[in-house]
C-alpha cells in the first residue's frame, strides 16, 4: 500500500467520524462590513438544533442511527401507517424479532441514567418495555452488538482505552426471570484493535469479527472454547464505509451459518470510480483471500458529490438467503433554505444474481430510511427512519417494520426520541 | 455577481451547502481533528465570502476563495493556540472516545504523522493528497507557484513516509 493510499485511507476515516455541521446563519447586517467577523456569538446561538447533513458521506452518517444484525424471518403482516409511540401494541406475530439489544448513551432513556459510555440496553419491541439494562464496564465502552437467531443470545463488543483492546461478551437473556440478564466475558483473545465488523451465526456457535489496519482481516472464532477458527485477509486498497461503528463493513451471516457477507468499497479498476460491493464469503471453503475467495453479490456505483448528491448504497444488508441486498439511499439537502432532501430517502433490493435492482421497497419523503433487518424476500424490512426537524429540535426516530411501501412503527425504544443510540452506527441494535 | 443581499445570501447558502463538507474535512485536517475549530474556521470563510460578495469578479472564483480563506482561519487557529501553549508542552491530540473508536490504528498512525509536518507540507499534503486538487487548486489556495507546490507536497510526502517508517 502507498503512502498516498494510506493518506486517503486515513482521510476518509477523519470524514466518517463527521456526523454533522451545523448550517451557514447568515447575519443581516454583515454583509458590506470589512473587518474582523463580528457576528460569531450570534450565528452559534440556536445552531444546536439547526443541524444539517453535511455532504454526501457526512449527511448518511448523520442520520444513519443503526444498522443491524439480524435474524429469523418474519411473518408479521403490515399495516399502513405510523403508529404513535405508547400505542396499543402492533399485530406482528410471527417470526418478528421481539427481543433486541441496543447500545445507548445520553439521557431520556427509560432507566433515566446518565452515562458519557454507552450502556446495552434490553427492550422488547413489542411492548416497549426495557428488560434491563447493562451498564458499561470499568474502563470501557460498548462498541458494537450483534444477536443469534434464537430471540435471547447476543454478543457485545467492548473497547478498553486503556488497554487499547477489543473484548466480546456473551449476553443471555431470559425474558420473565428475576435476572433477566446474564453478561459472561468470551474466551476469545483480545483484540489489539478496533473492530470494524461484528456478528454471531444464527445458532450462536461461532463469532466473526473484521478490523482493518494494513490490511483487512477477518476472523472466525468458537464463542465456546475461544479459539480461532479461520482468518482471511486482503491487501487491497479500499474505503473505509460511509456509516461507522463496529459494524462498518456490514458483517452478516447468511441462514446457512456457514456463509458471510460483508461490504467492500473501493475503486473500479484501472478507474477512480468509487464503487460499493457486497461479497459472500463461504467460510467452510478452502483460501485465506478475502477476495480472491469470496463471491461478489452486489456492486454499485456510487455518484459522485454533485446534485443531486445521491448515495444509492449507504448501507446495506443482505437477505438471510443471500440472494437480494437491500440498499439504502439518500440524498442530503440541496440547500440549507429547503425543508428537506432533493432527494427522497428510499430502499432499494437488488439482485445478488444480476446485481440489479429489483423494485423500491420504501420511499420516504424526508430524512435517511436504514435497513436493519430483512425477510428473504426482501419485502418485509425492519427500518430506522430518520427525519430531521430542523429549527423545531433533534432528528425524529421512528423504527418499524416496512412492507407495502408503508412503516409501521414499533414501540422502542427509538420511537420518537432524540438521537439516543451510541455510536450513529451500524452495530447499535440487534434483534 | 447577485446585485442584491437576497440574492448573495441565497448564492453563497448554497455554496455553503454544496462546499461546507469538503471545507470542514480540510480543516479538521489542519487542525487536529477537532471538529469544533473546524466549523468555526469554516463559517468564518464563508461570512467573509458574503461581506465580499459584490467585489468577486468572477463567482466561480468563489469556492478557491473559500478555500483559501479556510486556509488562512486554520493558521490563525494553530499560532494561537501554539501562543497559548508552549509547542514542547502540546498534548499529543486529544481524539473523542467516539473518534478514537471510529478510527483505525493505521489511520490514526497516519494523521499523527501529518499532524507531524510542517505547516506548508502538511497543507501542500493535505490538499493535494487527502482532498486531490489539482496542483493549480492547490497553488491558488496557498497563493504560492505551481514548483512550488509539486515540491512542497513531495517534501511532505517523502517526510510522512520517514515518519511513518519510524514510528514502527
Amino acid at each position: 500500500v502507498s503512502i498516498d493510499d494510506r493518506i486517503r485511507a486515513a482521510t476518509e476515516a477523519t470524514a466518517a467520524t463527521v456526523r454533522e455541521i451545523r448550517p451557514l446563519a447568515l447575519p443581516d447586517d454583515l454583509r458590506g462590513t470589512e473587518g474582523p467577523v463580528r457576528a460569531r456569538r450570534r450565528l452559534s446561538r440556536g445552531w444546536g438544533n439547526w443541524l444539517i447533513p453535511l455532504a454526501a458521506a457526512a449527511a448518511v452518517i448523520a442520520v444513519a442511527a443503526t444498522l443491524v444484525a439480524v435474524r429469523n424471518l418474519p411473518g408479521g403482516t403490515s399495516v399502513t401507517s405510523v403508529r404513535p409511540p405508547g400505542a396499543s401494541e402492533p399485530a406482528f406475530a410471527d417470526g418478528v424479532p421481539r427481543y433486541y439489544v441496543a447500545l445507548v448513551s445520553g439521557g431520556g432513556t427509560p432507566d433515566g441514567v446518565q452515562s458519557a459510555a454507552p450502556r446495552a440496553v434490553v427492550g422488547d419491541d413489542r411492548t416497549g418495555r426495557t428488560l434491563a439494562v447493562v451498564p458499561a464496564l470499568p474502563g470501557q465502552s460498548f462498541t458494537g452488538v450483534t444477536a443469534a437467531a434464537d430471540d435471547r443470545t447476543f454478543v457485545l463488543s467492548s473497547y478498553g482505552s486503556a488497554e487499547r483492546e477489543t473484548t466480546w461478551y456473551l449476553l443471555r437473556i431470559s425474558p420473565g426471570a428475576a435476572s433477566p440478564v446474564r453478561l459472561t466475558r468470551l474466551p476469545i483473545k483480545p483484540l489489539a484493535a478496533q473492530a470494524s465488523g461484528l456478528a454471531l451465526s444464527p445458532d450462536g456457535s461461532e463469532l466473526a469479527v473484521m478490523f482493518p489496519g494494513s490490511s483487512l482481516q477477518l476472523r472466525t472464532y468458537s464463542v465456546s472454547s475461544g479459539a480461532l477458527l479461520g482468518t482471511w485477509h486482503t491487501d487491497t486498497v479500499y474505503w473505509m464505509p460511509r456509516i461507522p461503528g463496529a459494524n462498518a463493513f456490514g458483517l452478516s451471516w447468511l441462514a446457512d451459518g456457514r456463509r458471510i457477507s460483508f461490504r467492500f468499497d473501493a475503486y473500479a479498476e484501472n478507474s477512480t470510480e468509487h464503487l460499493v460491493t457486497v461479497r459472500v464469503l463461504d467460510v467452510t471453503a478452502a483460501g485465506h483471500d478475502l477476495l480472491a475467495d469470496s463471491r461478489l453479490a452486489v456492486q454499485v456505483p456510487l455518484s459522485a458529490p454533485k446534485a443531486p448528491y445521491t448515495q444509492p448504497c449507504d448501507t446495506s444488508l443482505v437477505t438471510p438467503d443471500g440472494r437480494s441486498v437491500v440498499c439504502s439511499t439518500s440524498g442530503v439537502p440541496a440547500s440549507v433554505n429547503q425543508a428537506c432532501v432533493t432527494t427522497p430517502p428510499s430502499l432499494v433490493s437488488y439482485s445478488a444474481a444480476t446485481g440489479k435492482p429489483l423494485r423500491v421497497i420504501y420511499q420516504g419523503w424526508c430524512g435517511l430510511i436504514v435497513p436493519l433487518w430483512t425477510d428473504p424476500s426482501a419485502r418485509q424490512v425492519i427500518g430506522l427512519l430518520s427525519i430531521p426537524q430542523y429549527d423545531k429540535g433533534p432528528n425524529h426516530y421512528v423504527f418499524g417494520v416496512i412492507a407495502g411501501g408503508h412503516l409501521t412503527s414499533l414501540p422502542a425504544l427509538l420511537d420518537g426520541a432524540a438521537p439516543q443510540v451510541a455510536f450513529l452506527g451500524t452495530s447499535d441494535i440487534a434483534f | 455577481v447577485p446585485g442584491d443581499d437576497t440574492a448573495a445570501e441565497g448564492q453563497v447558502t448554497e455554496l455553503y451547502a454544496a462546499h461546507a463538507a469538503g471545507l470542514v474535512r480540510l480543516a479538521m485536517l489542519m487542525l487536529d481533528g477537532d471538529q469544533g475549530a473546524a466549523e468555526d474556521v469554516v463559517q468564518d470563510a464563508f461570512f467573509g465570502l458574503y461581506r465580499r460578495w459584490s467585489a468577486l469578479n468572477d463567482p466561480r472564483s468563489a469556492v478557491s476563495y473559500a478555500r483559501s480563506s479556510v486556509l488562512n482561519g486554520c493558521r490563525d487557529a494553530l499560532r494561537r493556540k501554539s501562543r497559548r501553549i508552549p509547542a514542547a508542552l502540546l498534548e499529543p491530540h486529544a481524539e473523542s472516545a467516539e473518534a478514537r473508536a471510529l478510527l483505525g490504528e493505521e489511520h490514526r498512525e497516519v494523521l499523527a504523522a501529518l499532524r507531524r509536518l510542517p505547516g506548508r507540507q502538511r497543507e501542500a499534503v493535505v490538499l493535494r493528497h487527502c482532498l486531490g486538487l489539482t496542483e493549480e487548486e492547490v497553488a491558488q489556495a496557498m497563493k504560492v507557484s505551481k514548483g512550488t507546490v509539486k515540491s512542497t507536497a513531495h517534501r511532505g510526502l517523502a517526510a510522512l513516509a520517514r515518519i511513518l517508517k519510524e514510528d514502527q
